[in-house]
C-alpha cells in the first residue's frame, strides 16, 4: 500500500463480495471455497445477505489487483473462480452477481451497502426472480450475403462514370477504365457485404429482443478472432423466463437462419450479469460508462 | 438439463467449463457496480478486455500448449 494516510490494516480486512440474494437458505454454499481459497460466508441484513469471503488485504490491495488482472493466467483464474461462486449462489435462487474485483474493508461496509441500497437491491432481485440469462453469438459472411442478399443494381460509377449499360468499352476503356471500374465494384461488393452482416445481427436481435424480458448486447469481438468463422455480427445476452429457456434457444437458431447467419452460438444458462443493474438501467448506461476517462484503479479510504 | 444448440448444457448448476472469453464479457463489463472500497475502474476493464483479444489471438496460433482455454470458438 502506498497510500500513508491509510491506516493500517489488519489480516483479514479485505471482503471479496461475490453476489447479493434474498436471505433464506445457504446450505448449498458450505464447503465452497473462494478467490483466495477461503471459506465462503454470508453476512445478513434484513431481507438480503450478501455473499463473501475474507481475502487477504495485501495480495488483494488494488495495486496488486492491477498486477494479477494484466496478466492473462492470473485474471482466467480470477475470473473463473468468481464465477463458481456467483453461479452456485445462482443455483440457489434470484442472485444480482457482482462484478469482478469489489472488495470492502469490513463486514460492517457490506452491510451498509445492503441497508442502504436496500429497497433497490429487493427490486431488481425481484424482477431476476424465475429468470435466466441467455447469450447468443452469430456470425456471418459478408461475401456470400452479398452474393445472396445484395442488390442486384451495378456499382454507382459515380459522376462521369460510364454507365454499366452503356455498350461494350472503346479500346481505351479495356485498361485503365476497366480497372477502376472493375475496383470500384469491388469496393461496393465489400461495404454493402458489411452492411448486410451488420443488418443480419440486427434482425436476430430484434427478433430475439421481442421473446426476451431485456436484453443487452455486448460489444463483438475483433474479427481477427473469426477468420474462419466470417464477422462476428451479433454478441448478446437476454433475460429469458427460464421456463422457456429451451424454447428461446430454438427460436435462437431459427432467426439467425432467417437472417443468413453462418453460425450461431448459445451459451448460458448464466447467473444474470448482463442484467444485474436491474429493469430501470438497461443497455444505455453500461455502454455510455464504457467511455468513462477514468485510466486506475479506484481506491477510497473511509 | 437444456439442449442448448446441439450441446447440453445443466439446467441449474454452474457449467463446468464455460468459455473464458464469454465468461470475461460479463464478469468484467457486468455485473453490480458499485464503488466498494477497492473497485476496477471502467477503464481498467477496458484495458485488460484488450490484452485479453491479444491473448485470445496467440492461443489460436499455438493452441495444442494452451488447451484449456480453448473454447468453442477457437476451434
Amino acid at each position: 500500500m502506498s497510500d500513508c494516510a491509510a491506516p493500517p490494516l489488519a489480516a483479514h480486512d479485505a471482503i471479496w463480495v461475490y453476489a447479493i440474494r434474498h436471505s433464506g437458505d445457504h446450505a448449498g454454499l458450505a464447503g465452497l471455497r473462494g478467490i483466495g481459497r477461503g471459506q465462503i460466508r454470508t453476512l445478513h441484513s434484513g431481507p438480503l445477505t450478501a455473499v463473501v469471503e475474507s481475502v487477504d488485504p495485501g495480495v488483494f490491495s488494488a495495486e496488486q489487483l492491477q498486477d494479477r488482472l494484466s496478466d492473462p493466467a492470473e485474471l482466467e483464474a480470477l475470473a473463473r473462480r468468481h464465477h463458481d461462486v456467483v453461479a452456485a449462489v445462482a443455483a440457489l435462487g434470484p442472485t444480482l452477481p457482482f462484478r469482478l474485483a469489489t472488495v470492502y474493508r469490513t463486514d460492517e461496509r457490506v452491510r451498509g451497502l445492503l441497508d442502504q441500497q436496500r429497497d433497490e437491491f429487493c427490486h431488481r432481485l425481484g424482477w431476476l426472480a424465475g429468470r435466466t440469462e441467455c447469450g447468443i453469438k452469430a456470425w456471418a459472411d459478408p461475401d456470400s450475403l452479398f452474393t445472396e442478399r445484395g442488390t442486384a443494381e451495378p456499382a454507382d460509377p459515380g459522376p462521369g462514370g460510364r454507365p454499366a449499360n452503356a455498350g461494350p468499352p472503346g479500346p481505351a476503356d479495356r485498361s485503365g477504365a476497366a480497372y477502376l471500374s472493375r475496383r470500384r465494384a469491388e469496393l461496393t461488393a465489400r461495404v454493402e457485404g458489411q452492411r448486410l452482416a451488420a443488418r443480419c445481427g440486427e434482425e436476430i436481435h430484434a427478433a430475439l429482443g421481442r421473446l426476451a424480458v431485456a436484453a443487452h448486447r455486448h460489444p463483438p469481438r475483433d474479427s481477427r478472432t473469426d477468420v474462419d468463422e466470417g464477422l462476428m455480427v451479433l454478441n448478446a445476452a437476454y433475460l429469458v423466463e427460464t421456463a422457456q429457456l429451451s424454447q428461446f434457444a430454438e427460436s435462437a437458431q431459427v432467426s439467425a437462419a432467417a437472417a443468413g447467419a453462418l453460425k450461431v452460438v448459445v451459451t448460458g444458462p448464466w447467473p444474470a450479469y448482463s442484467f444485474a443493474d436491474g429493469p430501470d438501467a438497461l443497455t444505455c448506461t453500461r455502454s455510455l460508462a464504457l467511455r468513462s476517462p477514468r485510466a486506475h484503479l479506484r481506491r477510497t479510504s473511509r | 438439463m437444456y439442449a442448448f444448440a446441439g450441446v447440453e448444457v445443466a439446467a441449474r448448476t454452474p457449467p463446468t467449463h464455460v468459455a473464458l472469453i464469454d465468461l470475461l464479457d460479463r464478469v468484467l463489463a457486468g455485473g453490480v457496480v458499485i464503488a466498494g472500497d477497492v473497485t476496477l475502474s471502467i477503464a481498467e476493464v477496458e484495458l485488460v478486455r484488450i490484452s485479453l483479444r491479444a491473448l485470445v489471438v496467440s492461443i489460436r496460433a499455438d493452441m495444442p500448449a494452451c488447451g484449456h482455454l480453448i473454447d468453442e470458438e477457437l476451434m
